[in-house]
């Protein structure tokens, strides 16, 4: 009984360190934002309308520079965005509740094997 | 005895007032923006800046126009507007000899739509009270001919003038390039007159325009007191409000 509850808490804490890992690996792999942001695809379309009447090809070689732009692409963020279910997506709503329960089951797991080394009573002690 | 020193407070307080609505009354004008044609496609050229020399008009909603830029150690971000217009009064030699250009706080966009709220909200630019950036251009100075083919001109120089953000104005100077583009059939099929292009890129100090002063998103490091501002702007002789007006006769 004591062992299945022991690899129970090892599952557990295995997912919650897989879960934080991959959050991580997505916030860097995504540009390490401060907040979550999606692709949007009406920007992209206003973006594109706007485009066609540009002047940049016009003076192009005439040394003026174009300037930076507003990536259009998703981004997980450290923070949530916004209130709305997709916004809420962020390295700390996904990873901050797996931390708490993998520090959970980490302490119930050290607490299972300081149960296992105290004595047990033996007959002729009392 | 009474009544005298009744009606004494009295006139003084009406004097008091009086002073109160010049000195605001005065900085109203100081630092009203400028008037938006009827469509809201240019700002209307005050005649004393119309008689100065040839009058450009900046071209909205097509290239991106403004970005700024806050690399704070928390956060980087970067936002866009190509909402901008306004104009620029042109001499011969290449110097901008007056103009005005207003940015509309709600249009810059920094790509995530609660951040852009934030923005507009009382505690970064308080857009309801103070809708928009202006900039008023006084002089030019340092001007030289840096490049001139038979398609343009262009010229480096140092744009001197009047920054209002947040109803608090300060005198700037920018070095900028412009270039002047006179109307061709290559140009004639994107927009019509004589074009004009000026591209510069400058630091602004939001705390000396009393923006977040002491907000706990700068001293948290979310939010760069220093921002950088490029702007490229695209003008013409001919005026986009003729233009719109023209395509929708058709």
């Amino acid at each position: 009984m004591r062992t299945m509850k022991l690899l129970w808490r090892l599952v557990v804490l295995g997912c919650c360190a897989v879960i934080i890992t991959v959050t991580l690996a997505l916030w860097s792999a995504t540009g390490k934002a401060g907040y979550t942001k999606y692709y949007d695809a009406d920007r992209a379309q206003r973006d594109a309308e706007a485009a066609q009447g540009s002047m940049e090809d016009l003076f192009a070689d005439t040394g003026i520079e174009t300037l930076p732009e507003v990536e259009n692409r998703f981004t997980l963020g450290l923070a949530p965005s916004g209130k709305t279910l997709r916004e809420t997506a962020s390295v700390a709503t996904i990873a901050g509740p797996a931390i708490v329960v993998g520090l959970g089951s980490l302490l119930s797991i050290v607490l299972l094997l300081l149960g296992d080394k105290t004595p047990k009573p033996t007959p002729g002690d009392d | 005895m009474i009544q005298t020193t009744s009606n004494g407070r009295f006139i003084r307080a009406i004097r008091v007032l009086t002073a109160l609505g010049a000195v605001v009354g005065a900085a109203g004008v100081a630092t009203a923006d400028p008037t938006p044609s009827e469509n809201g496609f240019e700002l209307v050229v005050p005649e004393a800046h119309a008689k100065l020399g040839t009058v450009y008009h900046a071209l909205k909603g097509q290239d991106a126009q403004v970005t700024f830029t806050s690399d704070a150690p928390l956060e980087y971000i970067r936002g866009t507007s190509n909402a901008v217009i306004g104009y620029a009064v042109v001499g011969e030699g290449g110097e901008l000899l007056a103009g005005e250009f207003m940015l509309p706080i709600e249009s810059l966009d920094t790509g995530i739509p609660m951040r852009n709220k934030h923005l507009q909200s009382k505690r970064w630019m308080e857009a309801e009270t103070y809708p928009n950036v202006v900039f008023r251009i006084a002089e030019t100075t340092d001007i030289s001919e840096s490049r001139s083919t038979d398609a343009f001109t262009t010229y480096s120089v140092t744009l001197v003038g009047d920054m209002t953000i947040k109803g608090k104005t300060r005198e700037i100077s920018i070095p900028a390039t412009i270039t002047r583009m006179p109307e061709s059939e290559q140009t004639k099929v994107r927009f019509p007159g004589d074009l004009l292009a000026i591209r510069c890129s400058y630091p602004i100090v939001l705390s000396e325009f009393g923006v977040g002063v002491d907000d706990p998103g700068i001293i948290a490091g979310k939010l760069s007191d220093d921002l950088t501002l490029e702007t490229r702007l695209f003008l013409s002789t001919t005026s986009p409000e003729e233009v719109i007006a023209k395509r929708r006769r058709r």
